[in-house]
C-alpha cells in the first residue's frame, strides 16, 4: 500500500479539563475524499484546525507525507502551502478584490509571477462561474459566490490537501448547491480533501470514505453506502435518524 | 476693526501659519509611525517592548503637552540632549500624539476578525505578511475616524507652542497684542488662520473615511 499523504497519531486536543478530540488515529490516502460527519460540538471542526496547526495540540503527532505537522516548527508556512482550507464564515480579504485576493499568497509567499497566477487564477474562475466577478470587491458578492472565490482562492496555492470546514454552513439554501457542486467537481479530479458537513446527501455522493465522530472519538470509519445504509453503532443510527422525517398521521379529534 | 493693521500684519501671521503648519505636519507624521509601532507591539503581544509601550502610553496621555514640551526644552539639554525649538516642538508632538494614535490603531486592529488572520496564516503566509497584506490594511481602514479626530486634536495643541518661544501663530498674535493692544484685530486674524489650516484638514478627513469604507462587510 502507498504511504498516506496524511498521517494522525492519537492526536489529543483538550481546551483546560474539556477533551475535545480524544486519541483520534487515521490515515488519508492520496485521491480520497473523507467526509467527517457528527453533532456539532463533536469536534470535527477542530479537527480541520489542528490538522493545518491553528490550534495547540496536546498529545500524538500529525504527519503530511513524511513532514510533521507542528506548530512551533520554522517550515510551518511552507507546511500550510501544502494544505488549502476554506472556512466556515466568509474569510476572503474584504479591502481586495476577488482577484487579488486569490493572487495574493501565490505572489508574496510562493514568489510566483503575477501573469502566470493571473492566468490560472482566470481559468479557475471561469470553471466556478465566476470570471465577471474577478475585479468585483467580496461585499458586491453573494454568499455563495464568496465561498466559491475561496475555493478558488485556496487551489491557487496548488495544496496537497484541501480542508473545507462546513463551507455552506452560513448559506442561504438555494446558495448551498452552487458551492457544493464546485467540491463535487474537485472529488471528481481526484482531489484529497477533508470535508467536515451537515449535508447528508451531498456526503454521500462526494465521500470516498465517512468518518462519524462522537464526543471526540472516531466511532465510525466506513465507505459511504455502509454509513449510510448499515451504520453499526447506535450513536450513529440516532444521528442520522435526525435528518429523516416520518409523515405525521392527523389524528382525529 | 482696524483692516489696515490686518493687511499689515498678514504677512507675519502667514509667516507663522506656515511655521505651524511645518512643525504640526512633522510631529503629526512621526506620531503616527511612533503609533503604528506601539500598537504593532502590543497587537503581536511582543515580550518587553509591550511593557515599553504601555508605560510609554500612560505617560504621554497624561501629562499636558506644555509639560512635555518644558521637559523636552529645558530638561534634555542637562543630559546632554539639545535642539532647537522647532526641533523640540516635534518631538513634543510626536510624543503627545505616538499615544493617541496607538489607541486608534490598536481599536482599529482588534476590529479585524481572527477570521482573517486565520485564513491569511493557512495560505502560508508568516505572520508579517499577515500583518502587512491582511491586518493592517483594514485596520487603518477602521481607525480612519478616531485617527483624523486625532490630526486635528495634534494640530490644535501646536498652539502651545509659543511656549517654547517657538514664532508660531499663537506667538504672533500675543506679540502683537502686547505691542498694539490691536486685541480683537489679533484674535481674529489668529482664528482665521487656525480655520484656514484645519478646515481642509477635516474635510480631507471625510473624503478619506468615505474612500477607505471598504473595511466594513456587507454580508
Amino acid at each position: 500500500m502507498e504511504e498516506p499523504l496524511l498521517t494522525i497519531k492519537h492526536l489529543v486536543k483538550r481546551y483546560g479539563d474539556q477533551m475535545i478530540l480524544n486519541d483520534i488515529s487515521l490515515n488519508i490516502q492520496k485521491g480520497q475524499a473523507v467526509v467527517v460527519v457528527g453533532s456539532s460540538g463533536c469536534g470535527k471542526s477542530t479537527l480541520l484546525r489542528c490538522i493545518n496547526a491553528l490550534e495547540p495540540i496536546q498529545g500524538g503527532i500529525m504527519k503530511l507525507g513524511d513532514q510533521v505537522i507542528d506548530r512551533e516548527s520554522k517550515s510551518l508556512t511552507g507546511l500550510r502551502q501544502k494544505i488549502g482550507m476554506v472556512f466556515q464564515s466568509y474569510d476572503l480579504f474584504p479591502h481586495l478584490t476577488v482577484l487579488n485576493n486569490i493572487l495574493l499568497a501565490p505572489m508574496k509567499v510562493q514568489r510566483r509571477k503575477k501573469g502566470e497566477v493571473t492566468e490560472e487564477a482566470m481559468k479557475l474562475l471561469e470553471r466556478v462561474g465566476l470570471r465577471e466577478k474577478a475585479n468585483s470587491f467580496p461585499r458586491e458578492l453573494s454568499g455563495g459566490q464568496k465561498q466559491r472565490a475561496a475555493i478558488v482562492r485556496a487551489l491557487c496555492m496548488h495544496p496537497e490537501l484541501l480542508l473545507f470546514d462546513e463551507v455552506t454552513a452560513a448559506l442561504d439554501p438555494e446558495m448551498v448547491r452552487e458551492v457544493l457542486d464546485v467540491i463535487l467537481d474537485l472529488a471528481a479530479q481526484g482531489r484529497t480533501m477533508i470535508i467536515v458537513t451537515h449535508e447528508m446527501q451531498f456526503a454521500r455522493a462526494v465521500a470516498d470514505r465517512v468518518l462519524f465522530l462522537d464526543d471526540g472519538r472516531i466511532i465510525e470509519d466506513e465507505p459511504p453506502e455502509i454509513f449510510f445504509e448499515n451504520p453499526k453503532t447506535e450513536r450513529a443510527k440516532q444521528f442520522l435518524n435526525t435528518f429523516t422525517f416520518h409523515a405525521v398521521k392527523k389524528q382525529t379529534l | 476693526m482696524n483692516w489696515e493693521f490686518i493687511m499689515k500684519y498678514l504677512p507675519m501671521y502667514e509667516r507663522a501659519a506656515w511655521l505651524t503648519v511645518r512643525i504640526g505636519a512633522a510631529g503629526v507624521a512621526c506620531a503616527i509611525i511612533l503609533g503604528l509601532i506601539c500598537a504593532v507591539i502590543q497587537y503581536e503581544k511582543i515580550p518587553f517592548l509591550r511593557k515599553i509601550a504601555a508605560v510609554y502610553i500612560e505617560l504621554s496621555r497624561n501629562t499636558p503637552l506644555l509639560i512635555q514640551l518644558f521637559f523636552i526644552y529645558y530638561g534634555l539639554p542637562k543630559i546632554g540632549i539639545q535642539m532647537e525649538a522647532g526641533m523640540c516642538g516635534v518631538a513634543g508632538l510626536a510624543f503627545l500624539g505616538g499615544s493617541y494614535m496607538a489607541e486608534a490603531f490598536r481599536s482599529g486592529l482588534e476590529a479585524v476578525a481572527d477570521i482573517q488572520t486565520e485564513s491569511a496564516l493557512s495560505l502560508g503566509m508568516n505572520r508579517i505578511q499577515v500583518m502587512r497584506y491582511v491586518v493592517l490594511p483594514q485596520a487603518v481602514s477602521f481607525s480612519v475616524p478616531a485617527f483624523m479626530a486625532n490630526v486635528i486634536f495634534l494640530l490644535k495643541e501646536t498652539s502651545v507652542f509659543s511656549a517654547i518661544s517657538l514664532m508660531d501663530l499663537m506667538f504672533t498674535a500675543k506679540d502683537l497684542i502686547g505691542l498694539y493692544y490691536k486685541t480683537t484685530e489679533s484674535l481674529f486674524l489668529l482664528v482665521v488662520f487656525y480655520l484656514l489650516i484645519l478646515l481642509p484638514v477635516s474635510i480631507a478627513g471625510s473624503f478619506l473615511e468615505r474612500r477607505l469604507r471598504y473595511a466594513g462587510f456587507g454580508s
